[in-house]
C-alpha cells in the first residue's frame, strides 16, 4: 500500500486553507449551525477545561479508560442534552460544569488511579450538565444539526488535545506537565466556581 | 467493507427510483436514527457483532438516504433533469462514503483508532440530540 507523499498532503492542506469563505449567503460566521457549535465549547473556558480533563484522565489511567471515558462523556451527554431540550429543570448546571473541572482535574493530580467504574461514573454525571447546557442551547442555533456537528467536531478535538497531553506520561518531565495541566483544570474550576473567570 | 457496498449501493438507487412513486415523510427522523445506531457501532465496537446486521444497517441507509432525495418538481422541469437529479445523489452519496471510508482507512494507527471512536461517540450524541430536538419541538424542523 502505498501512501500519498508528504507534497501532496500539504498540497491538499493549503489548498483548504487558502480557499476563501464564500459569503453568498445569510447565516455564515457565528450566526451559521457549523461554525457556531463548533465554536461553542472552545470559547467556553469551562467547557474547554472539562472536555481536555477528560482525555488526559483517560490517558492517565491506560487501557481501556483512554477510550471508555471520551465515549462515556458524549453519550451521557446526549442525555443531559435531551433533558435541557424538554425543558426539564435541574439546578444549579452552571456550578456542575464548574465542579467538573475541579474534580476532574484533582483526579489527574492526585497519585492514585481510580477504578475505570467510579472515573466513568463521575465523567457520566458531569457529562449530563455540559449536555443539558448544549441541549438548551440547540433550539436557538441557526441550523441544529449543523450546530451540533460543529460541536461533535471542536469537542473531540478537545479530548483528543486532552490525549497528547495525558500521552507526556511516558516521559518523566512529561508526567510532571501533565499533572500540572490537571492542577491547572483545578484551579479553573474554582476560578468558575467563585466567578473569577 | 465490500458487502457493505454491496448492500448500500442497489439499496440507495432502488430508494432514489422509489422517489418517483412514494415519498418517505419525515425522513430526517430515520436518517437521524440510523446516524445514531451506527455512531454507536463505531465507538463501542462491539467485538462479536455478525455481519448480517452491518449490512441490514447498510440496506436501511441506502434506503432512507434515496428516499430522502426526492427531486424537486418545478414548473418546466423535464424528465432528464430529475433523471440527472437521480445520479447526482447517487454520486455525490458515494463520493461522501469513499471519503469517509478513506479517512478511516488511514487512521489505522492505535491512537488514531481512538479517533474514530470518539468521531463515533459524537457522531451519536449529536444525532440524538437533533433528533430528540425534532421530537420534542415538532415546530422546529431542520432548516436548510
Amino acid at each position: 500500500m502505498r501512501y500519498p507523499s508528504s507534497k501532496i498532503v500539504l498540497s491538499i492542506i493549503f489548498t483548504f486553507l487558502l480557499s476563501p469563505a464564500a459569503f453568498a449567503h445569510t447565516g455564515v460566521g457565528l450566526a451559521g449551525g457549523f461554525a457556531s457549535g463548533f465554536m461553542h465549547p472552545l470559547m467556553g473556558l469551562d467547557h474547554v477545561s472539562a472536555m481536555v480533563a477528560v482525555g488526559i484522565l483517560g490517558a492517565f489511567m491506560g487501557r481501556p479508560a483512554i477510550w471508555v471515558l471520551p465515549i462515556v462523556f458524549p453519550l451521557v451527554m446526549a442525555f443531559g442534552g435531551v433533558l435541557g431540550l424538554a425543558g426539564l429543570p435541574i439546578p444549579g448546571i452552571e456550578i456542575g460544569i464548574a465542579l467538573s473541572s475541579v474534580v476532574l482535574g484533582i483526579m489527574i493530580v492526585l497519585p492514585t488511579k481510580p477504578s475505570l467504574w467510579i472515573a466513568s461514573i463521575v465523567v457520566a454525571i458531569f457529562a449530563i450538565f455540559h449536555g443539558y447546557a448544549h441541549g438548551a442551547e440547540l433550539p436557538s442555533a441557526a441550523n441544529p444539526l449543523a450546530y451540533s456537528l460543529g460541536f461533535v467536531v471542536s469537542t473531540g478535538l478537545l479530548h483528543l488535545t486532552g490525549i497528547a497531553i495525558g500521552e507526556l506520561i511516558r516521559w518523566p518531565v512529561g508526567k510532571m506537565v501533565a499533572r500540572a495541566a490537571g492542577g491547572v483544570i483545578a484551579l479553573a474550576g474554582v476560578g468558575f466556581l467563585t466567578g473569577i473567570l | 467493507m465490500r458487502a457493505l457496498w454491496f448492500a448500500l449501493t442497489p439499496s440507495l438507487i432502488l430508494g432514489l427510483l422509489l422517489t418517483r412513486l412514494i415519498s418517505l415523510p419525515q425522513s430526517d427522523y430515520y436518517l437521524l436514527a440510523a446516524s445514531v445506531f451506527i455512531g454507536s457501532i463505531i465507538a463501542l465496537r462491539p467485538p462479536r457483532l455478525p455481519l448480517s446486521i452491518l449490512i441490514f444497517a447498510a440496506l436501511l441507509v441506502g434506503l432512507f438516504i434515496g428516499l430522502a432525495s426526492t427531486a424537486p418538481s418545478l414548473p418546466g422541469m423535464k424528465t432528464h433533469q430529475m433523471a440527472e437529479h437521480l445520479v447526482a445523489v447517487a454520486l455525490g452519496s458515494g463520493l461522501m462514503l469513499v471519503s469517509a471510508q478513506v479517512i478511516a482507512y488511514f487512521l489505522n494507527k492505535p491512537w488514531q483508532g481512538l479517533a474514530v471512536r470518539i468521531l463515533g461517540a459524537w457522531i451519536t450524541a449529536g444525532a440524538s440530540m437533533v433528533l430528540a430536538l425534532m421530537l420534542l419541538v415538532p415546530l422546529s424542523p431542520l432548516k436548510p
